[in-house]
């Protein structure tokens, strides 16, 4: 339609115009009053991202602050499935097996995923990370991720534990201290560019909290020396299983604890459970002859004999109630110190019922068997001991030499080191601080008394007795060249299934502690099920002699010249 | 006038606008060149802790022990004491010479010579 005069051909343009403008007013006045919140979020959403920041998970080191457990960066490998062009599809069917070691069929399953994001595998090796980067595909990526690593592979693997593929803890220290460990975590809204890249660049930042370190009271060297000599019983023997603990007595500081069987905390995908069990505190058994420390200490303690009063072993055998009790050899007139050093189960039997039953718990109560020790471990058990009312007619002829009683080894070293340290129930402990990063103090662990179980007199009556043991009894084999030990041996027959005493399956041990005059180190011993051999003073006692001699070697070339002067004072004191 | 107000107050608004714009764009890339520069510094670290824990690994005792009980050659008994001699240079002296006398004198008074542990150097 033609309008012949200017005026209104103006008048139209400018309407038109107008009605744009109005329009576009609108629209505007739309977006930014009724749209803006949506549209905002929308931007922010496109320019920003918010992610979790992830703290470093604190490492475990040994007392002398040699790293057992930390942290290393690795790659973890993805793919794209959907911006996978068929080429690349075909390169890494054909590659990625070989350079990951999964099967072809896995790697087909990941690709074939209708996602953004597929793992194809977490925490690989630096090999691995550059033959897949050499392949040179966009579609598959590499992300940083940390990896809990340790570098002495099966070296305090019970004690350590591990963590899982998240960095979370699944075993031993790593789970018990998880809390200390993991830290908290941060977090961050970082810029994205158009290309919706995230830049090091944030709108705002809660940064992560690192996780604390653990210092142990654990010495690498040592645990070496004790993983070492373990090691060579449990193969030369064939046993099922073995375990050692080394502990100040006098602080209640573990220096060492190993379980055999053991595995390597960087492979352990390959190890099964029964190799992750730590024995040490989990694994009830009943002791034998090395609980008799208690029932000796128990009747010097009541001054219900003295060491020279002479007992009749009754030529090896002794009828209780309707049970026939034998000595491993035929014994007649023994003192009392001869009973424990020859190990006789009728002379502590007799002295046992001397005691009483009652009088008898109260000493097996005092040196903290039936009860949890309290170590910062996860897993352990109280041990089994039944009060006197549940006694049978044999109880007092069994409980005495450890029988019906089940004890755990640290439980068996704790008592050990009463006698070591001069009458005191100390609480075994295995971390001695938690600190920051920068190496600050957070928490400090020290020892810790429980309660007093005999005097030091006692103590010192038994300490002698039992240096005897080594000197003249069944642990000879325990004796340390240059050094003076004091220790029982035990040689504990095993429990069939059907509920009978095996006469072909026993558990070998030894407890001790050296030097006599100023215990440096208690050490208990326990070998499952050795052959052909299973006597405790063949099989245990030279473990204790070589892990022993060497440690206090170790000690004593460590020590400042504070300490050497410190130790002579104490025992010209004595 | 108001024409040349008007271009200088549009000409001003575009170049800050300009400036702005340009601003942003300089932070980006810097932002690009900063996070190029600080994955290669956290690949160095990464690289440095990881050359650390294998040093760690190999050195460990663990490791150290596996390989010398694997060494036929080197054997330590399982009793030993680590005894260390001295001598004076005056005593190591004179029985050397005395050693080499012995030995002329057997050279020219017997046959055969009796076999003598040597001093090693200490």
């Amino acid at each position: 339609m033609y309008i012949s005069n200017y005026r209104q051909r103006s008048k139209a343009v400018f309407l038109v115009f107008l009605i744009f403008l109005s329009f576009s007013i609108a629209r505007l006045l739309y977006i930014q009053f009724f749209r803006a919140s949506y549209l905002r979020e929308l931007a922010k959403r496109q320019h920003n991202l918010f992610v979790e920041l992830e703290p470093r998970r604190g490492s475990i080191y040994d007392t002398l602050i040699k790293p057992q457990a930390l942290n290393i960066s690795v790659d973890s490998v993805y793919v794209a499935p959907q911006e996978l062009k068929s080429k690349e599809r075909v390169v890494l069917i054909e590659r990625l097996p070989g350079i990951l070691g999964v099967s072809e069929a896995f790697v087909r399953e990941r690709l074939s995923r209708k996602k953004s994001f597929v793992w194809l595998a977490r925490k690989i090796s630096v090999e691995q990370s550059d033959a897949i980067q050499s392949l040179h595909l966009k579609a598959i990526g590499l992300l940083k991720e940390s990896k809990r690593s340790y570098p002495n592979s099966y070296l305090g693997s019970h004690v350590l534990g591990f963590a899982g593929l998240d960095n979370v803890g699944l075993e031993g220290l790593e789970l018990y201290y998880e809390r200390a460990l993991k830290g908290e975590p941060g977090w961050a809204m970082f810029l994205r560019d158009a290309r919706q890249k995230r830049l090091d660049l944030w709108e705002n930042m809660f940064l992560p909290k690192d996780g604390y370190e653990v210092v142990l009271t654990i010495d690498e060297v040592i645990q070496y020396i004790a993983e070492r000599e373990l090691d060579k019983v449990y193969k030369a023997y064939r046993a099922k299983g073995a375990s050692i603990i080394v502990m100040n007595p006098h602080t209640g500081a573990i220096l060492a604890l190993a379980n055999r069987p053991t595995y390597d905390l960087n492979e352990r995908s390959s190890a099964d459970r029964d190799k992750m069990r730590n024995r040490a505190i989990c694994d009830l058994f009943e002791p034998g002859s090395v609980f008799k420390i208690v029932t000796a200490s128990a009747a010097l303690e009541e001054k219900t004999i003295t060491e020279e009063d002479k007992i009749f072993c009754e030529n090896g055998a002794f009828r209780v109630a309707s049970h026939i009790l034998h000595d491993h050899r035929p014994h007649g007139w023994l003192t009392f110190r001869e009973v424990i050093e020859q190990s006789s189960n009728i002379g502590t039997t007799k002295v046992a019922q001397m005691l009483g039953p009652d009088t008898l718990w109260k000493y097996i109560r005092l040196f903290g068997f039936g009860d949890k020790t309290g170590i910062d471990l996860p897993g352990e058990i109280s041990g089994m001991a039944k009060e006197p009312s549940r006694w049978s007619k044999i109880s007092i002829a069994a409980i005495p030499i450890g029988q019906e009683i089940g004890v755990t080894s640290l439980q068996l070293v704790r008592a050990v080191s009463v006698i070591a340290n001069g009458g005191q129930l100390m609480k075994p402990y295995i971390v001695k601080e938690i600190r920051d990063k920068y190496g600050q103090s957070i928490k400090k662990f020290s020892a810790e008394m429980v309660h007093k179980v005999i005097s030091l007199d006692t103590a010192n009556r038994i300490k002698k007795i039992l240096a005897g043991v080594v000197e003249e009894g069944t642990g000879k084999r325990a004796r340390i060249p240059g050094f003076t030990a004091a220790g029982k041996t035990g040689t504990a027959q095993k429990l069939e299934p059907n509920g009978t005493y095996s006469h072909s399956k026993y558990i070998a041990s030894f407890i001790g502690f050296a030097p006599v005059e100023d215990p440096l180190v208690a050490i208990v011993v326990i070998v499952d099920d050795p052959r052909p051999y299973y006597f405790g003073g063949v099989v245990a006692a030279p473990v204790f002699k070589n892990v022993a001699q060497e440690i206090i070697r170790y000690l004593r070339s460590h020590e400042t010249e504070e300490q050497v002067l410190a130790s002579y004072e104490t025992l010209r004191s004595r | 006038m108001k024409l040349p107000k008007f271009v200088f107050v549009i000409s001003l608004i575009t170049f800050f606008s300009i400036l702005y714009v340009y601003q942003q764009v300089e932070v980006f890339r810097l932002a690009y060149v900063v996070q190029k520069r600080q994955f290669a510094s956290d690949d160095l670290l990464d690289r440095n802790i990881l050359l650390r824990y294998n040093i760690r690994k190999k050195a460990s005792l663990v490791r150290l022990g596996d390989k010398m009980t694997q060494m036929a050659e080197f054997q330590m008994p399982d009793n030993f004491r680590l005894v260390r001699f001295s001598l004076a240079p005056d005593t190591l002296h004179a029985r050397r010479a005395g050693s080499f006398r012995k030995t002329f004198l057997t050279r020219v008074f017997t046959s055969s010579q009796q076999p003598e542990a040597k001093f090693i150097n200490p």
